[in-house]
């Protein structure tokens, strides 16, 4: 049988460098990444522990970077984050030493002990406002990487909307990447249209500080410093609404329908909305469109407003809801292709992973691409 | 579970259309979206065709969400049409990995352990099964060669195969 693919079908390897996390692993590893924070720390090399113990590493990067985290008014300079919306400074040689301690973890990781491992396939994508630097930068850290340990056989380098297109095997479609960080609305059509991706500084950090907002009121100000707690919460209540004030008013008549009782495993703490299930979409429609009124309170309490920031040659939009995103860049794209676009609009990220609500709640509560969907149809398309 | 399969086939009729009624006939077929092909017990997607020669075709396809009997239907399916496949086959598991890794030790061709991960080719009956574990992922893949006929009869099937795994690893399937 032919080697090569036998090869490839044990050793390909995916890694995606988003903003907040990187996630990697091998195709053997099935449909679930390892996934680390997009985030290294550099030790303090003049520390006792240091002189005491011997070689710290350089950068510590993955689960192990609690262990060396030392003073918080160290933090700034010494944990450094490389990626701001996707995009790494062409000089910040700190920032890309980290992207390379990361890349060699990953895979490190998961390298086999099998004598006939010679490398792996590595596919790897980069946001798609990802200037070419980027690229050849990575390019680069690969090739250095490979030089010290043998652990790439080949690699790719992609935009991550058109792996999201390829992995539907779609050649014309809108894909609508949300991650932790931003949301990236990319036009496909046989590779990504560059003068049309319309970029939103606002993604699933932005849900967290809302739904840290609500837990607030509902009186947990003591746990909302714990991100895990305020992520949990998020993932258990957030209901994305069909019309914001519709459900509101709908829920706040009939709580019980939408009564959700959250226990944080292997704790004893506990969440109960009882009569204010109605915050429930509140969580779900920042997501989508920022711009209701009802949102202004908590600006006003201090709850930071996704602004927009100029990254490079692109501007990433903090208040555009996601329907006019997708008009927006369409639009940019020939008129005769635009039909074609928005025949296939395809959600990718973790921001667009909502649970589906039950049949019963359909006309109150909807899903990621009915919400999209509607959001469209509000505005004629 | 999810995998891949891989074999090479002479026969030139031989295409997605082909091996889905093959499947069909023994897997009830519930619907297709895209590329996807979803059956009771799993789903078939990612079929690829690549032309070697003018005789030889490689065809690879992915599965997901499968059950033990989708796959033991599914390697079925394929080894009647042609002569050999290869499984890659990964579980997300709560095995004893300790467990498993003081077995394969004592009990196999060759044993190879790294931080992460250890691997080996240990033989289950008369099959040579290569594997590969990941206990920190919880994650077992073991990778076996099928030949045309011989399921249910000398050679193991898959479900077979994971439940062995799986009993080495202290868990019932």
């Amino acid at each position: 049988m032919n080697l090569s693919l036998g090869y490839k079908q044990k050793y390909v390897f995916g890694s995606d460098y988003g903003t907040s996390y990187f996630k990697f692993g091998p195709i053997s590893c099935g449909e679930e990444p390892k996934m680390i924070e997009n985030r290294g720390y550099f030790p303090d090399k003049e520390s006792i522990m240091q002189k005491t113990f011997g070689t710290i590493k350089e950068i510590v990067v993955g689960d192990e970077i609690p262990l060396y985290l030392q003073a918080s008014e160290d933090l700034s300079s010494r944990l450094i984050y490389p990626m701001k919306n996707g995009v790494i400074e062409k000089n910040d040689e700190k920032a890309w030493s980290v992207v390379k301690e990361i890349s060699y973890y990953g895979l490190s990781y998961f390298k086999p002990a099998e004598p006939e491992f010679k490398g792996f396939y590595l596919v790897a994508s980069l946001s798609s406002v990802a200037p070419r630097y980027m690229y050849e930068r990575l390019f680069q850290i690969y090739k250095e990487i490979n030089d010290e340990t043998e652990l790439i056989k080949a690699a790719t380098i992609i935009p991550q909307p058109l792996a999201v297109a390829i992995a539907h095997k779609i050649t014309t479609c809108v894909v609508i990447e949300s991650g932790h960080g931003n949301t990236q609305v990319c036009p496909i059509s046989r590779y990504p249209i560059r003068n049309a991706i319309v970029a939103i500084n606002r993604g699933g950090g932005d849900a967290n500080a809302i739904t840290t907002e609500i837990l607030k009121d509902l009186g947990y100000s003591d746990l909302v410093h714990e991100e895990t707690f305020v992520i949990k919460a998020k993932e258990s209540l957030g209901l994305i609404p069909r019309d914001l004030e519709k459900a509101i008013e709908f829920a706040k008549k009939n709580p019980k329908k939408f009564k959700a009782h959250v226990k944080i495993p292997g704790t004893r703490i506990s969440i109960d909305l009882e009569e204010n299930t109605w915050v429930r979409f509140l969580i779900g429609e920042y997501v989508f469109d920022p711009n209701h009124e009802i949102f202004q309170s908590y600006f006003i309490r201090g709850m930071p407003k996704p602004k927009d920031v100029r990254i490079g040659d692109i501007v990433f939009r903090g208040m555009l809801d996601f329907g006019e995103s997708i008009i927006e860049a369409v639009e940019r794209c020939p008129i005769e292709l635009q039909p074609h676009l928005y025949r296939e609009l395809l959600l990718s990220g973790g921001n667009f992973c909502w649970a589906t609500p039950p049949e019963s709640l359909s006309d109150i509560a909807v899903d990621a691409s009915t919400k999209m969907k509607l959001l469209l149809r509000k505005k004629g398309i | 579970m999810s995998g891949q399969i891989i074999f090479e086939t002479k026969n030139p009729n031989i295409n997605v259309d082909y091996l889905l009624n093959s499947i069909k006939s023994l897997v009830k077929f519930r619907a297709q979206k895209f590329d996807n092909y979803f059956f009771y017990g799993g789903i078939i997607s990612h079929f690829q065709f690549f032309k070697i020669d003018n005789e030889k075709t490689y065809v690879s396809l992915r599965f997901t969400k499968a059950k033990l009997k989708f796959l033991d239907n599914l390697i079925k399916a394929i080894t009647s049409e042609v002569e050999k496949c290869k499984l890659n086959c990964t579980l997300k598991t709560k095995i004893d990995f300790e467990s498993l890794k003081s077995y394969v030790k004592e009990n196999s061709k060759w044993f190879g352990e790294l931080k992460n991960s250890f691997s080996s080719k240990i033989k289950i009956k008369s099959d040579e099964i290569s594997l590969v574990a990941y206990p920190e992922m919880k994650v077992l893949s073991f990778d076996c060669e099928f030949k045309k006929g011989n399921l249910f009869s000398r050679q193991k099937t898959p479900s077979q195969i994971v439940n062995e795994l799986l009993k080495i690893g202290g868990l019932k399937s």
